[in-house]
């Protein structure tokens, strides 16, 4: 699976290479051919082979997911872990505002982030990493809970360590096991969430492929053309699976007792 | 000679709860003190009030002094110098007590780089020397496991190892050996007695384990429902007990030989901490109970160098 990850993250690297056609270019005399022949996955509702939408599709699929999940991770783990230590009046106002911005579907967040930003892909990440960031900061919340609980905690402190050491050397690594679990979930959901947001016109230019994109277009007309659907949802799946693998493993890294 | 830790009338509540309820308790430099008692009766939180370890809902008064220096109410930066410098302590739990997601030897290595400013080679170095000390198998080899792979005794070890990192003046040792089995036990109290003797270090063992105590140490206060009702030597303590229940408690180990019988118990329960009698916590479970015991608490008076809490005894 690990292989699996690596092939993909090629596939991203040097897809726009390895296309076969043109992915914009529409072929209004081959609507929604079925997979075979020139087209080896078939063409969609324009025409557009799919197979090239795919390949070049993926790496601003995976950038602008990737990206999302990193942000989430960054500033919802960053805020969970250091609004925990703060005191009981800091952190209920932290999480109030922590589980309003919970509360916000991602959709208006991307376009409040449209609004202040201008199209592009750097709105769609920060509309992904804010709508995923609260997961985190609960989560980093209670890994740090539990493992304040702990009997090493008293233990380094009594050893002399400071509260920043024990934050950052003692418990950090401790947290990271189910954070790292967390992103592992929340990269495919980004792709899953970027599609909603792409249909509606936030992101990149309205024909440029992403595969979450290709999966909304397509699931108007699943009946004419259903492999135009299941193609860019099967790459979604593998790419989930793949990075859960992916997940598994580092958490694994991070973590020897409960490897 | 001066004391070298020094409680005073130390106190402390949860949430208006008392846990400790004046605690008098001097430490010499080099001596092996003895704190026994039954769970809750306060061995543990004693120490850990009077190193800062307990939650910020706790209140903590009265003095704890080390050489003088007031710790309670310290500020942070002396506390961390004093912990694991010149006061180490060591848990009953090993095992849990150590972070499973490092490596021993960086455990050991990290204490010695905090305490004693090594750079990164040497603090590793002198990890494998002290996990040698304290008798760690195969040290070299060991200092790359994490503490799921090793035995309890062996993680024991090496939170000692960590603990002399900083050559700490005394060693609170809190039930370092209830977790493990009896010949380990034995042999992690040997370890104690051998590096206090070698290091001049001092040590407080908390134990409810009569016998632990009388092997290790020379001197041992027993406490009762968050206060000490006697104090005295080993010897003479084991000898004569003074307080009625330091009687009971010896009464109640079971005698080696002769016909098999009921194990003897003191009757009653340990009083609930939110409704303490007036006079004497002992009081409503003693057999040598007087009206005036339930007057106030008998004060813990010393006499013919020793002391208990008893109006009989004093």
């Amino acid at each position: 699976m690990r292989f699996f990850a690596l092939a993909l993250l090629a596939l991203a690297l040097l897809g726009p290479w390895l296309a076969p056609f043109d992915p914009l270019e529409q072929d209004l005399s081959a609507l929604n051919r079925a997979p075979g022949g020139l087209h080896w996955l078939g063409t969609d509702h324009l025409g557009r082979d799919v197979l090239s939408r795919l390949l070049s599709g993926a790496g601003t699929t995976l950038a602008v997911a990737t990206g999302g999940t990193l942000l989430a991770l960054g500033l919802g783990g960053v805020a969970g872990l250091l609004l925990t230590g703060l005191g009981r009046w800091a952190e209920w106002l932290g999480f109030a505002v922590i589980d309003t911005l919970r509360g916000l579907p991602p959709l208006l967040l991307g376009l409040v982030a449209l609004a202040a930003m201008g199209p592009g892909l750097s709105p769609l990440v920060l509309a992904l990493g804010l709508s995923f960031a609260p997961l985190f900061a609960h989560v980093a919340r209670t890994a740090r809970r539990r493992e304040e609980a702990a009997d090493y905690v008293p233990a380094a402190i009594v050893s002399g360590a400071g509260p920043w050491r024990v934050l950052t050397r003692h418990i950090l690594p401790n947290v990271a096991g189910p954070v790292v679990t967390l992103a592992a979930i929340t990269l495919p959901r980004c792709v899953v969430t970027e599609s909603v947001l792409s249909f509606l016109g936030l992101g990149a230019a309205p024909d440029a492929p992403t595969w979450g994109r290709m999966a909304a277009d397509a699931a108007r007309l699943a009946e004419a053309a259903p492999h135009a659907l299941l193609v860019p949802v099967a790459a979604i799946a593998l790419a989930t699976a793949a990075c859960a693998a992916l997940g598994d493993a580092l958490r694994r890294r991070v973590d020897p007792l409960r490897a | 000679m001066a004391p070298l830790v020094s409680l005073r009338g130390l106190r402390v509540a949860f949430d208006g709860v008392p846990a400790l309820r004046g605690i008098d308790l001097d430490v010499m430099p080099g001596e092996a003190v003895g704190l026994v008692g039954e769970s809750g009766c306060g061995k543990s939180v004693t120490w850990l009030a009077a190193l800062g370890l307990l939650p910020r809902q706790a209140s903590v008064t009265g003095s704890v002094l080390l050489e003088g220096t007031e710790l309670l109410a310290a500020p942070a930066q002396v506390l961390e110098r004093v912990r694991g410098g010149r006061i180490a302590m060591i848990f009953q739990d090993p095992a849990s007590s150590l972070n499973p997601v490092h490596r021993i030897g960086t455990q050991v290595a990290e204490a010695v780089a905090l305490h004693q400013g090594l750079p990164r080679g040497a603090a590793r170095a002198e990890a494998k020397r002290l996990l040698d000390q304290v008798g760690m198998p195969d040290a070299a080899r060991r200092m790359d496991a994490y503490p799921h792979e090793l035995s309890g005794g062996q993680n024991q070890r090496v939170m000692i190892a960590m603990a002399l990192a900083g050559r700490p003046e005394l060693l609170v040792a809190d039930e370092p050996t209830t977790a493990l089995d009896v010949t380990i036990q034995a042999q992690i109290l040997e370890l104690l007695t051998e590096l206090r003797r070698a290091h001049g270090m001092a040590l407080v063992l908390i134990s409810h384990d009569l016998g632990v105590v009388a092997e290790t140490c020379e001197r041992v206060a027993v406490m009762y429902a968050g206060r000490i009702v006697e104090e005295a030597a080993v010897d003479a303590l084991f000898a004569i007990p003074r307080h009625p229940y330091t009687k009971g408690l010896l009464g109640a180990l079971p005698p080696i030989d002769g016909p098999r019988g009921p194990l003897a118990s003191i009757p009653g329960g340990v009083p609930d901490p939110s409704a303490m009698p007036p006079g004497c916590a002992f009081a409503p479970r003693c057999p040598a109970h007087v009206q005036a015991c339930d007057v106030a608490p008998p004060a813990l008076l010393e006499r013919d160098g020793r002391a208990s809490a008893c109006l009989l005894a004093a």
